[in-house]
């Protein structure tokens, strides 16, 4: 009976949750401190021609600081990118061409610009401040399709407000497992309110134990980790997808590791 | 045959008002396929697939998207481009061509002005670092204007851009600096007429709305071809409504009879309207592209005309020279009827089948119009049995008026013609021998041309239009280049994941550029545009502005680097110019307009610049570009003209064989046919006439009245031959067919109209016309009569 009364006040509870509230729930899900992956993108062209990228990514504090590094193509090899961002001002962004040895900013304002020819703008690879959006939950019980299955999902709209974007609004769709929510798929608007892009996240859950490498112990923390992204460019009729493998949480990275000295070598 | 014809004529005479009843329903149901008749502007789809330029440039528009552009100018002579109103103004028609639509679908790929042109530059820029403040600079690619209103620093930043990149300036900017270039891509080559339109639409509007209105100027490849067909549609409109009335004057000046010019063109409209009919009909149940109405189809209306014609003209005299001996209409038109049944059938199959021999062009909108010429031909063959005669019968001719009781002038004229031809036979065939001997000297001379600008007289819109683009911008026309490493190339389509990406290699673009410079060296080419200018922009940039580095970098990491720098500006175009394999890249040579003889010769220049300065042998050079492949189809619609002449001339020789049962008559037939186009092309090459797709179409009329008028005469002599003493033979004969065959080809003279085109090519059509007609009538009377006259003891 008493399970019964807490599931019907949890439900109550959900129903009546909003949109911020939503969006709160899944910025706080928690997060490693950092991450070192290594990742394949691939970007396919309106011709359907794929191009394969591999890459090594290190990142802190929810990837707000972040340092990329291209291992191939082998013409691209050697080339990186540094991201840290800021609140109180704009976002450092940088780029090393190791062919010209060179260091050059990227624009904060370029934000819309593409990562690497990718189907993922600088802007997709921020953080979202939760302040800078404006939320409604559209549904609490849309359907959708998740790891090939179908499942209840939320459904939230995000606008941005008084914030520098290429787009205009955001549909997220977001799944409860356990007591984390996970943004399952996202469709994104440009400025005159078009489909623009499709997002799909699939998360891999990592146990991590601070006593042990394998054991799971009384201090192990679950976390939901993106392993795979695909993005669709519906105006472009262009799509990336971006495979995370060997994923290693936690490593002790340090926030002075993110500088430009970093970035010339390979890790 | 005779006894159908006797019974079809007797049908007429006894139930004139059933035949013309049945006659005009099968007209309306004809006519049901009007609505059907689909009209497609787009020339591309006249050009055959396999012609080796055009697998080429379909291959590249494939993979880079359309490259033919359409060019507006705007702007006020000497009044500098760059201030805020202009600069308003070709923003706001930038967004405004940019969603041109037809149908709620976007015809516009791209729009590139100096409103939206991607500038690539160093931006500085303050950032601080704990309490540090840096200064940095940062690649940037920008659109050239901001935002629609600028202030004027930001002009004068356009400005200096434009000053330092002297290249870019010369695509968006007149040389004096007072007109801007808008270049429009399009979606689709089938949306160039649509385009055309709607951009002297939308330019309209800034004629008239602003104080000081502006001045355009529309040109390039895609707008020509876009333009053309409404143009040609709408003058030949106009000129055969005028051509019409002139030959209705002409016929009614030497009839001297409303109701017979009446019926005359009766049998040219019903005609005509049946084989559009029928055309819309065979596309209404097959829809086959062969039966599109296409800029070729625009002379199927004077070709008809001028055959129908032929037909009533002959019934039509003969009756009233009849109904004068007679006094009686049944009794005349059953003699008319009986004495020309067999050349009209015979002139008509002989025409018929000389178009059905278009079926085997290459040409694939020939095929539809010669069957679809063929079709009328026949309907006016069987009007003109059954309705010309029936109309003829219901009518009432009045015995004593003077079109009737008294001889038309021509008539008089060929009496004493006639007595000519029969008395110096050897004279006169000499005379004619010499003048086609003469003309075919001539034939050298023809040049080959089919560069628009020359197609239109000056006054012309696309005509001054052209001039001011080669002027004062980049010129009208393009050549493309595909340059490719074929190794690779070939590698890549068997395992998409070799990455060999020759052209990321400095030497590749090395030789890119020895062959950029080279051809900025040759005349008419304004400038031209390669993945170099891409790649050496970007080096300079990135090497912090400095003009040293405008150049290829010398590692192919340095360019792999730049190249993947490029990419991830949002508005990158580099697969406009570079394939994904970056195994193939085009080079686009933007031209004045310069005449297409001289295709081939800038092909064996820069064939032999290759051959003796590039010795990168994995890379092939091919030559494209609307350009190069209209030459081919040109020369495509010649050879099918001469194929076609070369059949129609045979076919003629067999069924005249058979149907006169002597090889000689079939000889002699062909004979006043051969020395008229001999003399017509002779002569255009003495005048200069240009032959082209629309001259070369000259043939089939010379060929479809040519061989009526050498039929009618053979028939006329046979019969004659049977009755009349051999010594006026050919004097009896020239009297009785003379008449017709000089009143046919005057009146159908009228269509010298065309003179009055604009359109130079349809100009010449109108003059060759007129000479066709003399070539043709006055062959047949005086070759053809001459050679009859000097053998008629050996013909039977």
């Amino acid at each position: 009976m008493t399970k019964k009364i807490i599931i019907i006040l949890l439900l109550n509870y959900l129903l009546t949750m909003n949109g911020i509230e939503l969006a709160t729930l899944i910025e706080n899900r928690i997060k490693p401190d950092d991450i070192k992956s290594t990742n394949t993108m691939t970007i396919t062209n309106k011709k359907g021609r794929k191009k394969t990228l591999q890459l090594i990514s290190k990142s802190k504090d929810n990837s707000k600081r972040q340092m990329i590094w291209f291992l191939s193509p082998p013409d691209d090899k050697g080339m990186s990118f540094l991201k840290i961002e800021h609140d109180d001002k704009d976002d450092l962004m940088k780029m090393w061409l190791p062919g010209f040895k060179k260091l050059r900013r990227i624009a904060s304002s370029k934000k819309s610009d593409s990562f690497m020819g990718s189907d993922l703008s600088f802007e997709d690879l921020t953080n979202r401040n939760i302040n800078d959006f404006s939320y409604k939950l559209i549904s609490n019980e849309s359907e959708c399709e998740y790891k090939s299955t179908t499942t209840s999902c939320y459904e939230l709209e995000s606008i941005p407000k008084n914030i520098n974007s290429q787009y205009s609004k955001h549909i997220t769709w977001v799944i409860q497992e356990n007591d984390t929510y996970l943004s399952i798929k996202e469709n994104s608007f440009d400025k005159d309110s078009q489909l623009l892009k499709i997002k799909s996240i699939e998360f891999e859950q990592i146990t991590y134990s601070q006593d042990s490498d394998s054991a799971i112990t009384n201090s192990s923390k679950n976390f939901y980790i993106m392993n795979k992204l695909d993005v669709k460019n519906v105006q472009k009729n262009t799509s990336t997808s971006l495979v995370v493998n060997d994923i290693s949480i936690n490593l002790g990275i340090e926030d002075k590791d993110f500088n430009e000295m970093n970035l010339k070598r390979l890790p | 045959m005779k006894k159908i014809s006797a019974s079809i004529t007797e049908t007429c005479i006894l139930y004139p008002k059933s035949v013309i009843f049945y006659s005009l329903l099968s007209i309306v149901i004809l006519m049901g396929g009007l609505p059907y008749v689909h009209q497609d502007d787009d020339i591309i789809n006249l050009l055959p697939e396999d012609i080796g330029s055009r697998q080429v440039f379909d291959e590249i528009q494939k993979e880079y998207g359309l490259t033919e552009y359409m060019y507006v100018a705007v702007g006020n002579n000497n009044t500098s481009i760059l201030n805020k109103n202009s600069l308003k103004v070709i923003w706001d028609l930038t967004k405004e061509f940019e969603q041109i639509r037809k149908n709620d679908t976007l015809i516009v790929d791209n729009v590139i002005s100096i409103s939206n042109f991607n500038k690539i530059y160093l931006e500085i820029e303050e950032y601080t670092e704990g309490d540090i403040i840096y200064k940095d600079s940062l690649i940037s690619v920008d659109d050239l204007m901001e935002s629609k209103t600028l202030n004027n620093t930001q002009i004068k930043n356009i400005d200096s851009y434009l000053n330092d990149n002297p290249i870019i300036k010369k695509r968006l900017i007149s040389k004096n600096g007072d007109y801007a270039n808008i270049i429009i891509i399009p979606m689709d080559n089938e949306y160039y007429p649509d385009l055309a339109r709607e951009i002297h639409r939308i330019t309209d509007k800034y004629k008239t709305t602003n104080s000081t209105p502006f001045e355009f100027h529309f040109g390039g490849q895609a707008y020509v071809t876009g333009a053309v067909p409404d143009m040609v549609q709408s003058e030949v409109k106009i000129l055969l409504v005028y051509g019409l009335l002139l030959m209705t004057i002409i016929l009614f000046i030497n009839l001297r009879s409303i109701q017979a010019v009446f019926l005359i063109l009766v049998i040219i409209l019903f005609s005509m309207m049946s084989m559009f009919g029928f055309m819309g009909w065979v596309y209404h149940f097959t829809n086959s592209k062969y039966f599109f109405f296409t800029l070729m189809n625009t002379s199927m209306p004077i070709v008809l005309l001028t055959i129908a014609n032929s037909v009533g003209v002959h019934i039509i005299s003969k009756f009233i020279r009849k109904l004068r001996k007679h006094r009686d209409k049944i009794i005349a038109i059953k003699e008319t009827m009986k004495s020309l049944h067999m050349p009209i059938f015979l002139t008509s199959l002989t025409t018929a089948l000389a178009f059905l021999t278009l079926y085997f062009s290459p040409v694939s909108a020939m095929i539809g119009y010669g069957i679809t010429i063929g079709f009328g031909i026949m309907c006016s063959w069987i009007l003109s049995n059954t309705l010309l005669p029936a109309l003829i019968v219901i009518l009432n001719w009045d015995v004593n008026s003077s079109a009737v009781s008294k001889p038309s002038y021509i008539e008089n004229m060929m009496t004493k013609f006639g007595s000519l031809v029969s008395t110096k036979p050897k004279n006169v065939l000499t005379l004619g021998a010499i003048i086609v001997v003469f003309s075919i000297i001539g034939i050298q001379y023809i040049n080959v041309e089919v560069q628009y600008n020359k197609m239109f007289k000056k006054g012309n819109v696309i005509r001054d239009s052209a001039e001011f683009l080669d002027e004062n911008m980049t010129g009208n026309v393009n050549l493309l280049f595909r340059v490719r490493d074929t190794l690779d190339y070939k590698m890549t389509i068997i395992d998409s994941s070799i990455k060999g990406e020759p052209f990321k290699e400095p030497k590749y673009l090395n030789d890119i550029a020895l062959l950029q410079n080279f051809l900025d060296s040759l005349d008419n080419v304004k400038t031209t545009i390669s993945i170099n200018d891409i790649v050496k922009q970007l080096h300079k940039v990135y090497e912090g502005n400095n003009q040293d580095y405008y150049s290829i970098p010398d590692s192919r990491q340095k360019v792999s680097n730049l190249f993947a720098f490029y990419e991830m500006n949002p508005d990158e175009n580099i697969s406009s110019i570079l394939n994904d394999y970056k195994n193939e890249t085009i080079i686009t040579a933007l031209m004045s307009t310069f005449s297409t003889q001289k295709v081939p010769e800038y092909q064996y220049k820069i064939q032999d610049f290759i051959n003796d300065k590039i010795d990168n042998k994995n890379l092939t050079f091919e030559l494209t570009g609307m350009m190069a492949f209209i030459v081919d189809f040109m020369w495509l619609v010649v050879k099918s003209s001469i194929m076609s002449l070369v059949l129609s001339i045979l076919v003629i020789f067999i069924t005249a064989s058979a149907f006169f049962k002597s090889w000689r008559y079939g000889i002699m037939a062909i004979i006043p046919l051969t020395a008229a186009v001999a003399l017509n092309f002779g002569l255009m090459g003495w005048f200069g006439i240009e032959l082209t797709h629309i001259t070369a179409l000259l043939t089939s009329i010379i060929i479809g009245v040519g061989v009526d008028f050498s039929i009618h005469y053979i028939s006329e002599y046979k019969n004659y031959k049977e009755t009349t003493d051999l010594d006026i033979l050919s004097k009896e004969t020239i009297d009785s067919v003379g008449y017709p065959i000089i009143l046919d080809a005057w009146s159908n003279m009228a269509f010298g109209a065309l003179l009055l085109s604009s359109i130079i090519p349809l100009g010449h059509i109108g003059g060759l016309m007129v000479l066709a007609m003399i070539s043709t009538s006055i062959g047949a009377l005086t070759l053809l009569a001459a050679a009859l006259e000097l053998s008629k003891n050996k013909m039977k």
